[in-house]
């Protein structure tokens, strides 16, 4: 595994030095690398990605740099061992998504959308879905400041509607 | 400020693709902007179970038929990734088959369906190229057309499945040129007291219990050569004419014997087969027992490194076979006990094992009992397996106790035993 380190710049213009195999979590990156040939003293600019979003998008990625080898080397680990390892990643997103309000949140699942981690867009998205279970429309509406733009009538209609899913 | 609802469409529905279909659909009462959204999700699930307040089952039946006909209809011609429909209770089959019909035509890669179906739908399913799993559950399945064909699918689930024509099995089966993975459960064969061959060059799992033999057996064959794990559970069959295993790493076997016992049934050739087997486990103390009964049937296992036995009330009978199983496995390392060690025998000691001088010579390191209740004859078993077994390293005993007394006079005993190998530890995990 190559530990080449390369830059990354932020749209507001902070500079962050990233193992290149965890920059490689991000598709856009990846391909950055492979096609473009990435100058080895030149910053990558990310112009959608502020700097402290982009912060948390290196976080994320350098817990999750061994995740590729790992495929390799399951073979030797143990169940329990695996089991141990993912409850810790588990444990850490759970810290990690825990630590940060919903704007930032939404900020991220758009630097990951736009970077393509899967993997974070799928950790966020599931976060934002966690707060949109067992909740009715109003309490949703509230926690994400959503404005309930139909009509009673409509309304009712789209009760009706979808009557099997609220019955 | 709202900022969810800007987020693009892709996002919005990754988000409700988290969610049962359900809960998507109550955000449909969101705002405009949410109205449609969760019926894009590419994972849709309809099951219809009882209302969750009270209404009619007549209403509750009609709603869930506009829901899925909404849901598929709004949804258009959007990808599908996996589908569950689960709905016996008079939907009818006008209904089900248009919706299937719909999603076979999306791409559908995963289709897990409890319907009624007729055999046309069925010709339908068996004809389309994307599905990659496919789960039936209480189906009849006829015999399928010559142009039936799965080509990308990978996984088969088969539960409380019927088949009815001679010869519809062996032809579901070769439809499926991919297949590496099968899971069988309570299946009834067309034909009572007929032959079987289980033939497919890409199978590496196989998990199959009771195949419908219970009223007369039957003879059954497994020509798998690519096989790695095999998990069988059922009544041993007559014979097993063909058995080819030769990939196999793990099998676990809980296998028992119809009325007339060992005289109506053959296990030998599957016990043959089995040569190869690095972790094999014997489930059901029948099954251990099937084994010593078929024991000149048994053949070296030259690779056999973990060894689990399921053992009875009365351990001496019921592990009658673990002597020629211990000397047929020249590699073992780990054996574990499954039951309790408690024997009705007047003498002290498992008879099985008295005369067995072999177990001196006898490779496992590792000795694991799950159910030890400290009685004084399970203390002698456990002596002796320690006095005997010259090359253990680990024995690892879980045990229960009633109090902190009784827990430490267990532990204090197991400690004391002598032990034929200096090298052996005792690891006791009381609860």
């Amino acid at each position: 595994m190559s530990s080449n380190m390369i830059m990354l710049k932020s749209s507001d213009g902070a500079s962050f030095e990233i193992e290149e195999a965890a920059a490689r979590k991000s598709k856009i990156i990846a391909n950055m690398i492979e096609v473009e040939c990435v100058d080895e003293d030149k910053a990558i600019p990310l112009q959608n990605v502020t700097g402290n979003i982009l912060a948390l998008v290196i976080e994320y990625c350098n817990k999750h740099i061994v995740d590729d080898d790992d495929d390799v080397a399951t073979e030797e680990a143990s169940e329990e061992e695996e089991e141990a390892k993912k409850k810790k990643v588990d444990d850490w997103e759970a810290e990690f998504m825990n630590s940060m309000s919903l704007e930032t949140m939404f900020e991220l699942l758009l630097a990951a959308n736009y970077l393509n981690i899967k993997s974070l867009i799928d950790l966020v998205c599931q976060t934002i879905a966690n707060n949109i279970k067992d909740k009715t429309p109003e309490e949703v509406r509230k926690i994400f400041s959503i404005e309930n733009d139909f009509t009673p009538e409509e309304e009712e209609e789209i009760r009706k509607e979808n009557a099997w899913a609220f019955g | 400020m709202d900022r969810i609802s800007d987020l693009p469409d892709g996002i919005i529905i990754r988000i409700l693709s988290f969610l049962l279909i359900d809960e998507a659909a109550s955000t449909s009462l969101l705002s405009k902007r949410w109205r449609d959204m969760f019926a894009f999700t590419p994972n849709l699930h309809f099951a219809l179970t009882k209302p969750k307040q009270f209404l009619p089952f007549v209403d509750h039946r009609q709603n869930f038929m506009d829901f899925v006909d909404r849901v598929l209809a709004v949804s258009g011609n959007s990808a599908i990734r996996s589908f569950t429909l689960k709905c016996r209770l008079g939907v009818g089959s006008a209904h089900t088959n248009r919706w299937i019909c719909n999603v076979l035509n999306r791409g559908v890669l995963d289709l897990h369906l409890d319907v009624k179906a007729q055999d046309s739908l069925i010709f339908e399913v068996f004809a389309c190229k994307t599905l990659v799993k496919l789960k039936l559950n209480r189906f009849e399945i006829p015999l399928l057309p010559e142009d039936a064909s799965l080509p990308a699918l990978k996984t088969l689930t088969l539960d409380y499945v019927r088949f009815y024509n001679l010869g519809a099995f062996e032809k579901l089966i070769s439809a499926c040129p991919l297949l590496e993975e099968l899971l069988m459960d309570y299946i009834t064969w067309e034909l009572w007291k007929c032959s079987h061959i289980l033939s497919c060059p890409t199978l590496k799992r196989l998990t199959t219990k009771c195949l419908g033999f219970s009223v007369e057996l039957g003879s059954m064959s497994f020509d798998n050569p690519n096989l790695v794990y095999l998990e069988y559970s059922d009544f041993v069959q007559l014979h097993y004419p063909v058995v080819n295993l030769d990939s196999l790493v793990e099998a676990k076997l809980g296998l028992t014997m119809k009325e007339g016992g060992p005289d109506n049934c053959d296990p030998s050739n599957l016990i043959k087969g089995l040569r190869n087997v690095e972790i094999l486990n014997l489930s059901c103390p029948e099954t251990v027992e099937i084994f010593g009964i078929f024991r000149e049937a048994m053949p070296v296992f030259e690779n056999l490194f973990h060894l689990s036995i399921t053992s009875e009330v009365d351990f001496c009978s019921s592990v009658s076979s673990l002597p020629s199983l211990l000397n047929k496995s020249p590699n073992l390392h780990t054996l574990v006990i499954k039951g309790f060690l408690r024997h009705d025998n007047p003498g002290s000691v498992c008879e099985c094992f008295l005369g067995c001088s072999r177990l001196l010579s006898c490779p496992v390191k590792v000795l694991e009992l799950t159910e030890y209740e400290a009685s004084i004859k399970e203390l002698e078993q456990m002596k002796h397996f320690l006095e005997e077994l010259s090359c253990l390293e680990l024995v690892k005993v879980c045990a229960s106790a009633k109090d902190d007394k009784e827990k430490l006079r267990l532990t204090m005993d197991l400690l004391m035993l002598p032990r034929a190998s200096s090298k052996c530890k005792v690891q006791v995990n009381v609860s």
